[in-house]
């Protein structure tokens, strides 16, 4: 029953969102002006857009009951009684010859969407997406209401895509949400198809396809809560928006771009990024100035929501990036902890400098390279784009009279521009952010590596490329699957998958059966999160500052008054106090287990349960040596407390 | 000898192409040496 419900709820989503995209484009006036190919994707992803944009004002008023969501979906349903328009006559009559070749690629696309459904049927077990992609909309379903979590990186961060998230499972429960993130990805596919084909034949545009989502960083992400793949929806249309907008001048193609980018900007703070990026795109052509006070009007007020969020909260819009200039209230930050992060998050997450040298070696590095911090080797982006490097540069310099006038122009400016950007923000250095904008670049490096070597006559070598390409990835991804096939025709236990893929799971049942909705638990492991069925909290030494953990910090009463004041009841601490006192010690929790070990002896707490608990260091490949560390619960008493 | 010429070149291109796919490739796959075992186990 619970998955006949999770399809039906993607079904009323998918549909909501084809109708609410629809009257968008409708409304913009836009539907005539777009190949009918474009036009459903298109508007599916405005449709998506739209519903995480509603879905924060129905969270800001506390109506985040199962039944004021399905009524907030279900007027998009109308709009898909508004007329499309007709596709060529030619197209709808004549019935082509069956390409074998075109039969092979559906059948394969069909069995990796096989493959992802089978993926969804099982409990999530991606740590980010434990730890906040799903973790935050079930926070606030259970809250009934939006609630502010003051962490940086993953608590205070545009929520647009979350928003949708919840929908799914506020009205259909987990099943419906897992479904409803490998259908974004599916979209994404699809939209890629219909951009495709504006410049390439049927074929290309399969192979293209079948290349993005075998990408590892895509097998890899599409599935979870991971933002990356769905964003490239909102960065398909912003990109198309803005070659069209330059191409025939038309400002409703820049107002789309706006709505786009603003949809992006709304859902990740890279998209600060990409919103510069098609600015100055947008102003390189003579109505620079009517298209970009438009591109800028909308995209600021789509895109504003959740920055104003974090104003009204904390006063900084971007927290905590802004805290040196403008501070931070209630104590949510501090200079130390400021400081910290920078000096921890920036170098772990940046492992190259940010030199014009790194500029262009960082994609030959992350594609031959497997650097943890990047998420290259197994998540990165596949080979293709060092395969086909060279026939792309070929083309590009043998038609290099034609680039400037090419409508690819605007992707490759995109692409490239943000690239520089991002690399150059002291962002995150991980291979995966690049996905929004990847479907760009695949689409120019085929096309001109297709256009060169089709004149040259060295098309085996380029079709030797994508084969083997191919080859490899679909072999990863059916690698990757047998995790999630064996789970679904084992029988195995939510439980049982649940110890074998999520890290540290082990203490989580323990929790759920003794701990009831009037206690709150510490925790470290943000993966736990999620599927804790009790209130929680995730303390860090670096991403919050309401338990203060820096090191350096050594005052057991603050401690206690901050854990008091949150209605902590229950601290997990890893490892166990009796191997802290005997000297180990486990990653960013020293100070945690140091403040939990003075609390006991003073008579504040008791170890009340204790469990090892292991890592896998793959879900993919569990062969692979994982690793185990001890664990305590203490429950906090201090009825009797000495300290 | 234009054609002649003409076709060489084409040969060699296509050689070039063909060991720069197959070079890159092996490169890009040397780094997962260390995972063959395991995920030959996982298949066995």
């Amino acid at each position: 029953v619970t998955v006949l419900v999770g399809f039906a709820t993607v079904l009323l989503l998918a549909l909501a969102c084809a109708g609410g995209g629809r009257a968008m484009l409708h409304a913009i006036g836009l539907v005539g002006k777009l190949e009918p190919r474009l036009v459903h994707p298109v508007a599916f992803v405005l449709g998506v857009g739209l519903l995480g944009w509603l879905t924060f004002f129905v969270a800001l008023s506390g109506l985040l009951a199962p039944t004021y969501l399905v009524a907030l979906v279900a007027p998009g349903l109308a709009g898909l009684a508004l007329r499309l328009p007709q596709k060529p006559t030619e197209m709808v009559a004549g019935r082509r010859d069956l390409d074998p070749f075109i039969v092979i690629a559906c059948v394969l696309l069909a069995a990796i969407a096989a493959l992802d459904i089978v993926q969804a049927m099982a409990p999530p077990a991606d740590a980010d997406t434990l730890g906040y992609h799903f973790a935050l909309p079930k926070q606030f379903l259970t809250a009934g209401h939006l609630v502010f979590v003051p962490r940086a990186v993953d608590g205070a961060a545009p929520l647009l895509l979350h928003m949708t998230y919840l929908v799914a499972l506020g009205i259909g429960g987990e099943t419906a949400l897992t479904l409803w993130v490998a259908l974004l990805g599916w979209v994404a596919a699809w939209l890629f198809y219909a951009l495709a084909r504006e410049f390439v034949d049927r074929r290309w545009a399969l192979l293209l396809v079948i290349l993005l989502v075998t990408t590892p960083a895509v097998v890899y992400g599409s599935g979870s809560g991971q933002l990356e793949l769905k964003l490239s929806l909102f960065a398909m249309v912003a990109g198309l928006a803005v070659a069209r907008a330059m191409r025939t001048g038309d400002w409703r193609f820049a107002y789309l771009a706006g709505l786009a980018v603003g949809f992006y900007v709304g859902a990740k703070y890279t998209g600060l990024l990409f919103a510069t990026v098609c600015g100055l795109t947008l102003l390189m052509q003579r109505r620079w100035l009517s298209h970009g006070v438009i591109y800028g009007l909308v995209a600021l007020v789509v895109g504003s929501q959740w920055y104003l969020w974090n104003a009204v909260n904390t006063g900084d819009p971007l927290f905590p990036l802004l805290y040196d200039w403008l501070g931070a209230k209630h104590g949510y930050w501090s200079a130390e902890i400021a400081a910290f992060l920078r000096s921890q998050w920036v170098p772990e997450e940046n492992p190259a400098p940010r030199t014009v040298f790194w500029l262009l070696a960082y994609p030959f590095a992350a594609t031959l390279r497997a650097i943890e911090n990047w998420d290259s080797g197994r998540t990165g982006l596949g080979p293709f784009g060092l395969l086909v490097l060279p026939f792309a540069l070929l083309g590009l310099w043998r038609f290099r009279d034609r680039v400037t006038a090419s409508p690819l122009r605007s992707y490759a400016v995109i692409a490239l521009v943000f690239y520089v950007l991002w690399f150059f923000s002291a962002t995150s250095q991980r291979v995966r952010h690049l996905l929004p904008i990847y479907p760009f670049f695949l689409l120019c490096m085929t096309v001109a590596a297709q256009r060169f070597v089709r004149e040259r006559g060295l098309l085996a070598p380029l079709y030797g490329a994508v084969f083997l390409t191919l080859t490899v990835q679909s072999g990863v991804t059916a690698v990757f699957n047998l995790n999630y096939l064996r789970h679904l025709a084992s029988g195995e236990t939510r439980e049982a998958f649940l110890r074998r893929n999520v890290a540290r799971y082990a203490p989580v049942p323990w929790l759920n059966s003794h701990l009831t909705s009037h206690d709150r638990v510490l925790v470290t492991e943000r993966q736990l999160v999620y599927h804790l069925d009790v209130p929680s909290f995730t303390a860090s030494e670096r991403y919050e500052y309401l338990v203060d953990l820096v090191p350096g910090s050594s005052d057991p009463r603050r401690f206690l008054a901050e854990i008091s004041r949150l209605g902590i009841t229950h601290i997990l601490v890893a490892p166990g106090l009796s191997d802290y006192a005997a000297g180990m010690r486990h990653f960013g929790t020293t100070a945690l287990v140091g403040y939990t070990a003075a609390l006991v002896a003073a008579g504040c707490g008791s170890v009340v349960h204790s469990e090892i608990m292991t890592a896998p260091r793959s879900r993919t490949v569990p062969t692979l040596e994982g690793n185990s560390v001890s664990s305590d619960v203490v429950a906090v008493d201090t009825a009797h407390c000495r300290l | 000898l234009s054609i002649e010429l003409a076709e060489r070149r084409s040969s060699v291109a296509t050689l070039a192409a063909w060991l720069w796919v197959v070079a890159m490739m092996l490169a890009y796959l040397a780094q997962f040496a260390a995972y063959v075992r395991p995920v030959l186990a996982l298949l066995g």
